[in-house]
């Protein structure tokens, strides 16, 4: 019966593990989260995808104030976010420290208030961008994976992803603009 | 009823009707072999078992389509549907698996183990999928670590040594993929493998187990050592303290007892990075580029704190396993000091020593007493693999020392005949003695 017991415990602490991140991303898009908009380029825009994970790099990876060092790598950044006028978010400061005057969305899942906060960590290699905020990999369906590129190599298309951020800073990717085409997975 | 298995038993009905046959064996004898070992069941398992196989094979090809057809269709099933039929394929396989193993059947119980261990591997699948549809951007190398959390759970639950190996090997994903990306060392994780791992080595008495966890321990400390050293003579000391620990366990175990293949397994490892160690810095120009790089890029060994940790792991192991060793007054801890003579010698070496000459003088002589070693126990105890592995030492010493310098064609042609001459004549002699004693203990019981 103990060993009924622990097995099933086992088998129950492994389906934990597999939910707990799925479930923390969903409670950001669904429940706490409000939408904001950035601009990003793929890390080499003659290489788009890597597999089937297309790898973005955001304005915000590399803010001009930010002083990268390695002794930082693995430590928590906080940056704060601002909604320009074209309607694409802009970081305007990166500190230690969460700021405590953050509105909440008007609506969970809406889009997010005048400013927001993403929570970041210092990357250990700069050449993946000194912060690195769980947003850089978005996966792309085989058969869809042409159509991106192609999209993406055009000149001047401007390159949208829609993000989730919670009052903690905690973020999801929603959502790619390519143009005036959106790709959802 | 006699636990034998079905080509022992499959042999004994054939060979059992030539003997009635032959009137060696009685009817009453007969019978009762006959249902001793259930030959009268072996028509019924034959056809049993390739049902069995026809029903796996057939299961696997429907499996493989329904995998097929789901890929092909993968990107149109809703999230909700992808996640139900991930989980559900997961605990298919781990609760069938687990149903059948309590049945303890031979047969069934290792299908269900093996269904186990396939509900492990889809954990693992699990999280790089469902890091997929979630879009969860983080370091694959943490996904290594929660598959081989969820794999060591398994394998505790059910005493599984296949599970614990796949955690050993997913537990060390983590580091090197650690390593890969940071550039830096999980200085924590020679502890956690040993502190997890080599328990259920001790109580499932599993040798593979054991390999691969002082595979994996011994490597972290070597790596991590050498990741923190700044110049070659650290990262040489960060090589030769773990394998010097690895070895004083290997003795400190000893080869009989509960685990007898435990001591053995420990002590080659260890002697063999030992010795390859010495081996390496026996050339003149190894040394030197040893000495060079230690003299010009700075006298200091230790570098910084988290080398020091790196080291005084490994280090810290020695002490404990001397202390205990003396203190428990165990028959092995004479054993012991050679790997740590060899190792202070080698450490010694490296830090002390500032001339070419010498240290290769001093990595040939601890290469040489090493192999001395091996001779004197396997001579001693007639054992072919020391005895055998230390005269090969020998020689390799003699070749590469011919090779390495330049001498006069004479000369090294009355090296390679003396080299030679050695291993017969030392050969012969070894294995005359070995077929004596043979012998000898063949007729000791008849005697």
């Amino acid at each position: 019966m103990v060993r009924h017991i622990f097995f099933g415990l086992c088998v129950l602490a492994q389906l934990a593990i597999l939910a707990v991140k799925p479930t923390e991303k969903l409670i950001i898009r669904h429940v706490t989260g409000g939408v904001i908009t950035l601009q990003t380029v793929p890390v080499d825009p003659y290489d788009v995808m890597r597999g089937y994970y297309m790898t973005l790099r955001y304005e915000i990876s590399d803010p001009p104030e930010f002083k990268y060092s390695r002794e930082k790598s693995g430590a928590t950044v906080y940056t704060l976010l601002k909604k320009g006028p074209d309607g694409v978010w802009h970081g305007v400061s990166v500190s230690d420290e969460i700021p405590t005057d953050l509105e909440k969305p008007i609506e969970p899942g809406g889009p997010a208030r005048e400013r927001a906060v993403i929570r970041g960590t210092v990357a250990a290699r700069r050449s993946h961008g000194p912060i690195r905020y769980g947003i850089e990999e978005y996966f792309v369906p085989e058969e869809m994976r042409h159509e991106i590129e192609r999209d993406i190599s055009r000149e001047g298309q401007r390159i949208l992803v829609d993000v989730a951020v919670d009052p903690k800073g905690r973020s999801s990717i929603l959502r790619l603009h390519v143009g005036d085409k959106t790709y959802e997975y | 009823m006699a636990d034998k298995n079905q080509k022992f038993r499959r042999a004994l009905g054939t060979e059992l009707q030539v003997w009635r046959r032959e009137g060696l064996v009685d009817e009453g004898l007969a019978s009762s072999l006959t249902e001793r070992y259930r030959l009268d069941k072996l028509r019924a398992e034959a056809h049993g078992t390739l049902m069995n196989t026809i029903f796996l094979l057939g299961a696997a090809l429907i499996g493989c389509g329904v995998v097929a057809f789901v890929a092909a269709h993968w990107a149109c099933v809703p999230v909700w549907a992808k996640v139900a039929m991930l989980t559900a394929a997961m605990r298919a396989a781990h609760l069938g698996g687990y149903w059948l193993w309590r049945l303890r059947r031979p047969a069934r119980e290792y299908l269900g183990h093996a269904l186990t261990v396939l509900g492990t591997l889809i954990f693992g699948a699990n999280i790089a999928l469902f890091a997929q549809i979630f879009h969860i951007s983080e370091e694959f190398y943490s996904g290594f670590m929660w598959w081989a959390v969820g794999a060591a759970l398994a394998a505790y639950a059910l005493r599984s040594v296949p599970n614990a190996v796949v955690a050993v090997v997913a537990s060390f994903g983590w580091f090197c993929g650690f390593l890969a990306e940071t550039e830096t060392a999980l200085l924590i994780y020679p502890a956690i493998a040993v502190v997890v791992f080599l328990p259920a080595c001790y109580l499932w008495r599993s040798y593979w187990l054991f390999v691969a966890t002082t595979l994996a321990a011994t490597a972290a400390l070597v790596t991590n050592g050498m990741i923190f050293a700044e110049n070659e003579a650290g990262g040489v000391l960060a090589f030769i303290l773990p394998v010097m620990a690895l070895w004083c366990y290997g003795e400190f175990h000893g080869r009989e007892g509960r685990w007898p293949g435990f001591g053995t397994v420990a002590a080659t490892l260890g002697a063999a990075g030992l010795t390859g160690c010495a081996y390496f810095l026996s050339f003149s120009e190894t040394a030197g580029e040893l000495l060079a790089d230690y003299t010009t890029r700075g006298l200091t060994i230790v570098q910084g704190q988290q080398h020091a940790l790196a080291l005084g792991m490994p280090f810290g192991a020695v002490i404990i396993l001397v202390v205990l060793a003396v203190l428990g007054r165990r028959g092995h801890w004479r054993r012991m000091l050679l790997p740590i003579l060899a190792g202070v010698a080698a450490i010694g070496t490296v830090v002390q020593i500032t001339s070419d000459v010498w240290m290769v003088v001093a990595f040939n002589v601890i290469a040489v007493v090493i192999a001395g070693y091996g001779i004197g126990v396997g001579a001693r105890e007639y054992k072919r693999a020391p005895y055998w592995a230390g005269l090969g030492l020998i020689v390799l010493l003699i070749v590469s020392r011919f090779f390495e310098y330049e001498t006069n064609l004479m000369v090294k042609s009355a090296g390679f005949i003396a080299a030679g001459a050695i291993l017969i004549y030392a050969g012969i002699k070894f294995e005359n003695r070995r077929r004596l004693r043979q012998a000898q203990e063949e007729e000791k019981p008849n005697g």
